[in-house]
């Protein structure tokens, strides 16, 4: 297994090679570029920006995870707006293109978003029309899309077997999981999540969550790695069980009011600890 | 336990069908010797139509969930054993094993190195000449010994109901077990 972080957990004002160097010395292998999340990875970035950006990590010491993308929350291939949906297949086009670019082959993307407009039947349709259609693009390009379980942020999928079925009815195998065993909350146990779509898992994201321990008691809260309710021998052992030997990305709240690097290197800290089962 | 007359029955009834000189048919039962778990029995039924035992690989006989066996089945298995069969038991009594933290699995050495879902896996106690073939918690929950021209397994973690699961490295497992 590699480790690595996402550019989107750099502090707000440093500049990539300031990350990129802090994410090296913390002894990850990778990083995880975000299209539309920091100034220097945008939808506007030119093909000799993105090349840019990949000298750049190389120079770093490191290699690119993967390429997620933060527009899904605003334009989502499951839009009943027309522009919307186009600008959402626009940007996911975009992120298999960039993938090649950086040399890696995986993309995230959420995938479907419900709302009380938006039924929950209309979205699974439509997504999985979108997501048949992308899939051919990304077999193209030896890229898979991994979709998300952001399970209750988009109110969609929100069982592992929902997810397995979602998958089979979309029947592309360049279309996957990408696997984050911090959103569960209480609908599950990531480690079921594992077993069951075990195979179709493009990648991992790793944070904890203390699960009812919101302010009111009643919501969850994301934390670090094992300091909240995850089971991590059960997740271990979970991706073991399903041969996963990629990436482990962590991808979390940045938490440290002070001394923000303090949280990579803790972060990759637990990680080598989590990939080396010395828990 | 007593042995009910169906139960005897069906039991006597394997010998001819394990006595078969078909060779290239499969050659393995399952077998209710006082099962306590149906969905166990159900479950290795769904796996023995085609599994790949032909010429040469000797009998199986699978009896899921004992809780205990009584002299008569006793007696059944030993003379399987000794006509070379492999038997695998499943035995759900006794002491579960305990764990301070939950862990999903059963580990399994042998005879394919798998991970498969524990089910209420009780400990068992390895006697002379028993190898340790699965743990759980880092307890003996299953084992294996040879005896005569035969093997008998004995599993402490049910398998049979993993297969209504899905779980395609119990299905590994059962097929690799010669």
């Amino acid at each position: 297994m590699k480790k690595a972080f996402g550019d989107n957990l750099i502090p707000d004002g440093w500049s990539l090679e300031k990350g990129l160097d802090l994410i090296k010395k913390t002894g990850c292998d990778g990083v995880e570029l975000w299209l539309g999340g920091k100034p220097w990875f945008q939808m506007n970035t030119t093909d000799a920006g993105v090349r840019d950006l990949y000298r750049k990590v190389h120079d770093a010491g490191l290699v690119v995870s993967n390429v997620c993308n933060t527009l899904d929350w605003d334009e989502n291939l499951s839009a009943r707006d027309p522009k919307l949906q186009a600008a959402a297949i626009r940007h996911v086009e975009r992120q298999i293109e960039t993938a090649r670019m950086l040399e890696t082959d995986a993309i995230l993307v959420v995938a479907g978003l419900v709302t009380e407009e938006i039924p929950y039947n209309e979205v699974y349709a439509r997504v999985r029309e979108n997501l048949q259609k992308l899939g051919e693009t990304a077999a193209k390009a030896k890229v898979k899309i991994g979709c998300e379980n952001c399970c209750s942020e988009q109110r969609f999928l929100i069982s592992a077997r929902e997810f397995w079925q979602f998958l089979n009815d979309v029947n592309h195998p360049n279309v996957g999981l990408h696997m984050d065993v911090g959103n569960i909350h209480d609908t599950g146990f990531a480690e079921q999540w594992i077993e069951i779509n075990g195979p179709r898992i493009t990648r991992v994201h790793v944070k904890d969550v203390l699960r009812h321990r919101g302010r009111c008691g009643q919501e969850s809260v994301y934390t670090n790695l094992f300091l909240g309710n995850n089971n991590w021998p059960a997740i271990r052992a979970a991706l073991d069980k399903v041969h996963y030997d990629g990436w482990i990305i962590a991808e979390m709240e940045a938490v440290y009011k002070y001394a923000p690097d303090q949280q990579f290197y803790d972060t990759a800290a637990a990680m080598d600890r989590f990939i080396h089962g010395r828990m | 336990m007593r042995v009910s007359r169906r139960m005897f029955l069906g039991a006597a009834g394997v010998v001819p069908v394990l006595a078969k000189v078909d060779r290239l048919r499969p050659r393995c039962v399952v077998l209710d010797l006082g099962c306590v778990l149906p969905e166990s029995f159900a479950g290795f039924k769904t796996q023995v139509g085609d599994l790949p035992y032909g010429d040469g690989d000797g009998d199986v006989v699978i009896v899921p969930a004992v809780r205990t066996l009584t002299e008569v089945g006793q007696d059944m298995i030993d003379g399987w054993l000794e006509h070379g069969a492999t038997v695998l038991l499943e035995y759900v009594a006794g002491a579960r094993v305990e764990q301070r933290d939950y862990f999903p699995y059963v580990e399994y050495v042998w005879p394919v190195r798998v991970k498969i879902r524990e089910f209420e896996p009780v400990e068992l106690t390895p006697g002379p000449g028993d190898e340790i073939i699965a743990t759980f918690s880092g307890q003996p929950v299953g084992l294996r010994r040879r005896t005569g021209d035969g093997v008998l397994i004995t599993l402490g973690s049910p398998l049979g109901p993993v297969f209504l699961a899905g779980d395609p490295d119990a299905r590994r497992w059962l097929n690799e077990l010669k």
